[in-house]
């Protein structure tokens, strides 16, 4: 009979989980981007000289929904998804979607009030343009649990390897 | 590698050379110049030459409307133009040549002129857009407009309804009233014209009864003829309005491309001999005599000197330290290597006169961490030729330049990292060639724990350092038991932890033992018995020592935080593995398509993940600067030196060849 966790085996459930992180990671990002963008275009349509200035802002959202397809892949990799024949229980799978929680909903979470501190950043150098590196700065910090979430999962996803 | 030392500066001059002397010293610009009170009878502050800077500001609203104007035309035939603000390049004396020959008065009007023509062209243009919008359902109706008219007994009028909703809203119409007919003309897009005529009683009922549906009355007032008549004459005017919109823009991209560079610098030109005229309000004159004061570095003393000889014996300089209390501004001066790191200091803010300068501190660390977050040589490779290549191939401001060395730097640590752990863009042992098979110092993916702990420590070591810096300042500024009670109890207690960690087996007693000890010298508490020989100071030594102690939980978060280089390093490697993996399941695709998708994949994978790693890397490296290791020591409350000098925004001034030094 075959081993399963509320009627799903043990391989669906890690691709359960790095799917639930990429889509995590994903629309966070997408949202946050979207969010600082609609700020961005406004100003630029002011002063298109500020593009590159705010290019880096509009960016930053973005790297959450790196932070989601690392979590995985780290999956696929540690799991030999990718050299065919991965073999998992339903309890290592279900342990391994529980690994990847951190990141699908911190870097959702992250990614959208990112986006939302960018918004007031990207006011700041319409404004003063000089102190558009202090403006990076803010938005920056909202991204620290989103790497604390991929460390997290990360090492999850190690000792679960091992 | 320091603050520069700066000293007060005091000119007198005769005034005679005022004038000349302000140009000089704003040419030369190595004077902050500062407005001071001057009490001496006879001696009164200057005021602007009100009428001067009035005509000046007038020009200038000209030159800024001229240059906006034109930026609308110009076409900037520099590369990454998007990215990188065009300059005009200039000599100092064309420069400052360009108020006096300024001859923008007609260009403006014709500027002017222009802008107005194809404002009103634009309005216009939109009315009979929308005047041919509105016209084209009722193009079948063979009645001229002007005919739209009732009689004694019957009302006319006319209006639109959607194509969708018009049996609807005719049944309705002809449930609720029967003296009423209705003439569909025609349709165009989701709209039905209508003529509804009904008799004159009824007309309240019929108004009242479409009123409440999606009909909309229409009318054209001032146009008589049959409705497409009037529409095929308003597309004719539209046209005719439209090849005139282009024939001036065709005008004002020739005057763009003549006139526009000039525009630039003039506004900025101007903008300098406007500062030079309110500079006066910093001066104090009396009948035959100015004086004023500022700031001037040192090491730029003689500049100073040399800017000022052509006045000589008709100025004479003073210089002095700054005296307590004064507020000094700030001028950073490192050696070549650590100069681009400044750009991180000012980021933050630059330090309070005489206060330690960070940027050497904090250099060697963000080298490491910057290196970490990439660690990669082929991406370093690419950093390193990327900046080199904006920094000396592109007309970048000097700003960008320092801030291209400090990503170059970045490239040569990531290079170096990469070496350590053998990245050479992403690709497993087995890909790489022989010579470069090598047992890495640390494989970040197979030793992930390791990696982890490392960049654990690295936070330690530079927590630490901070803390150091911290008792150092303090001990400087004479708070001796600040430093030892403050921050040497720290570092103490770290290292308690540490041997905690490296004997676990004597963990308990070593953590009593120091932590007890820390309380004590954190809470002072052996001064509180036996110098103030207080019971109640004793007891709130505890409490302030145990709250010492609770710091512990504050450091270890900040070191937990430097996770974040191993996250990030991890990221960098995994996102090029992806890309490596995915180019390598598309290239066997049959016809060479395989190779040349895999080609496009790895340059446009990579070039991604080395820009969004650069932006991460860049910011998480400078936030474990500025957040955890300035935190202990560093305040950055400091003024920026800002001299008196020529606006150069968008200009490039290059010295003039063989002129006279420090002439006009």
């Amino acid at each position: 009979m075959e081993d399963l966790i509320l009627g799903i085996p043990g391989l669906a459930w890690a691709y359960f989980g790095a799917a639930l992180a990429a889509i995590g990671g994903g629309m966070g990002s997408a949202i946050g981007i979207s969010t600082v963008s609609n700020t961005v275009t406004g100003i630029i349509t002011e002063d298109a000289e500020k593009f590159g200035k705010l290019l880096p802002l509009t960016a930053m959202p973005g790297t959450q929904g790196v932070y989601g397809l690392i979590t995985a892949f780290l999956v696929f990799i540690f799991f030999g998804f990718f050299e065919g024949g991965a073999q998992l229980t339903a309890t290592q799978g279900f342990q391994v979607f529980l690994a990847c929680l951190p990141v699908a909903f911190v870097c959702f979470v992250s990614a959208v009030y990112q986006g939302a501190a960018a918004v007031g950043a990207a006011g700041m150098i319409a404004r003063r343009d000089e102190d558009a590196g202090k403006a990076l700065i803010f938005p920056a910090l909202v991204e620290t649990y989103a790497v604390f979430s991929l460390v997290l999962s990360v090492i999850m996803l190690l000792f679960l390897a091992e | 590698m320091a603050v520069a030392r700066m000293l007060k500066v005091s000119l007198i001059g005769h005034r005679s050379v005022l004038d000349e002397c302000i140009h000089l010293v704003q040419r030369a610009g190595v004077v902050e110049v500062t407005v001071t009170e001057f009490a001496a009878e006879e001696v009164n502050p200057l005021e602007p030459d009100q009428a001067r800077l009035n005509e000046l500001e007038e020009k200038t609203a000209r030159a800024s409307f001229v240059r906006d104007f034109l930026r609308r035309f110009h076409t900037p035939d520099v590369p990454f133009a998007s990215l990188i603000s065009e300059k005009v390049h200039l000599s100092v004396t064309e420069y400052e040549r360009l108020v006096d020959e300024e001859c923008l008065g007609e260009l403006c009007v014709e500027c002017d002129d222009m802008a107005e023509r194809l404002a009103v062209n634009e309005r216009e243009q939109a009315r009979l857009r929308h005047l041919a919008h509105d016209l084209a359902p009722w193009d079948g109706l063979h009645l001229q407009i002007s005919q739209w008219k009732g009689t004694e007994h019957v009302a006319l009028f006319n209006g639109t309804v959607p194509v969708a909703r018009s049996a609807e809203i005719r049944q309705t119409l002809r449930e609720e009233v029967t003296d009423v007919s209705v003439a569909e003309v025609g349709t165009a897009g989701p709209l039905e014209a209508w003529v509804v005529m009904a008799y004159r009683d009824s007309l309240e009922d019929v108004r009242s009864i479409l009123a409440l549906t999606e009909f909309v009355e229409v009318s054209f007032p001032g146009l008589d003829d049959y409705p497409a008549e009037e529409r095929s004459r308003a597309l004719a005017t539209l046209e005719q309005l439209e090849k005139e919109h282009a024939e001036i823009e065709v005008k004002a991209t020739e005057l763009a491309a003549e006139y526009y560079h000039r525009a630039v610098a003039l506004v900025q030109s101007l903008s300098t001999r406007k500062d030079a005229e309110e500079a006066r309000a910093c001066l104090h004159a009396s009948e035959r005599t100015f004086f004023v004061t500022g700031w001037v570095p040192e090491r730029r003393r003689e500049e100073l000197f040399a800017a000022l000889a052509p006045l000589e014996p008709g100025v004479d300089l003073t210089f002095a330290e700054p005296d307590v209390g004064d507020s000094v501004p700030v001028e950073l001066i490192n050696p070549r290597i650590l100069k681009p790191f400044e750009v991180l200091t000012d980021l933050y803010g630059r330090p309070v006169y005489g206060d330690i300068d960070p940027t050497p501190l904090l250099a060697g660390f963000f080298f490491l961490f910057f290196g970490i977050t990439i660690g990669d040589v082929g991406y370093g490779l690419m950093l390193l030729g990327g900046a080199w290549f904006v920094k000396n191939r592109l007309d970048v401001a000097a700003g960008v330049r320092k801030f291209m060395d400090l990503v170059m730097l970045g490239g040569i640590s990531s290079m170096l990292v990469g070496v350590a752990t053998r990245g050479y863009f992403a690709l497993p042992e087995e890909a790489l060639p022989p010579f470069l098979q090598y047992e890495p110092l640390i494989d970040p993916l197979g030793q992930l724990e390791l990696f982890l702990v490392l960049s654990v420590v690295l936070g330690v070591i530079q927590v630490s350092f901070g803390v150091l810096v911290s008792a150092y300042r303090r001990w400087q500024q004479g708070d001796v038991a600040g430093a030892v009670f403050e921050d040497l109890t720290t570092i103490a207690m770290f290292l308690a932890v540490g041997m905690a960690v490296a004997w676990s087996e004597y963990a308990g007693a070593i953590l009593a033992w120091s932590f007890g000890v820390v309380v004590v010298l954190k809470g002072r508490i052996v001064e509180r018995i036996v110098v103030d020989r207080s019971a109640t100071g004793a007891l709130a030594g505890v409490g302030k020592g145990l709250l010492g102690l609770y710091g512990l939980v504050g450091y270890t978060s900040d070191f937990l935080s430097y996770t974040r280089l191993a996250a990030l390093g991890l990221a960098s490697l995994l996102v090029g593995d992806v890309m490596n993996r995915i180019a390598g399941l598309v290239s066997g695709a049959p016809y060479g398509t395989g190779l040349l998708a895999a080609a496009l994949i790895l340059i446009v994978g990579h070039t991604f993940n080395v820009l969004i790693n650069l932006l991460g890397g860049f910011i998480h490296s400078m936030r474990l600067q500025f957040v955890e290791f300035f935190g202990k020591f560093y305040e950055g409350s400091g003024r920026p030196y800002a001299p008196f000098a020529p606006r150069t925004k968008s200009v490039v001034l290059h010295p003039d060849p063989g002129a006279p030094e420090g002439g006009a």
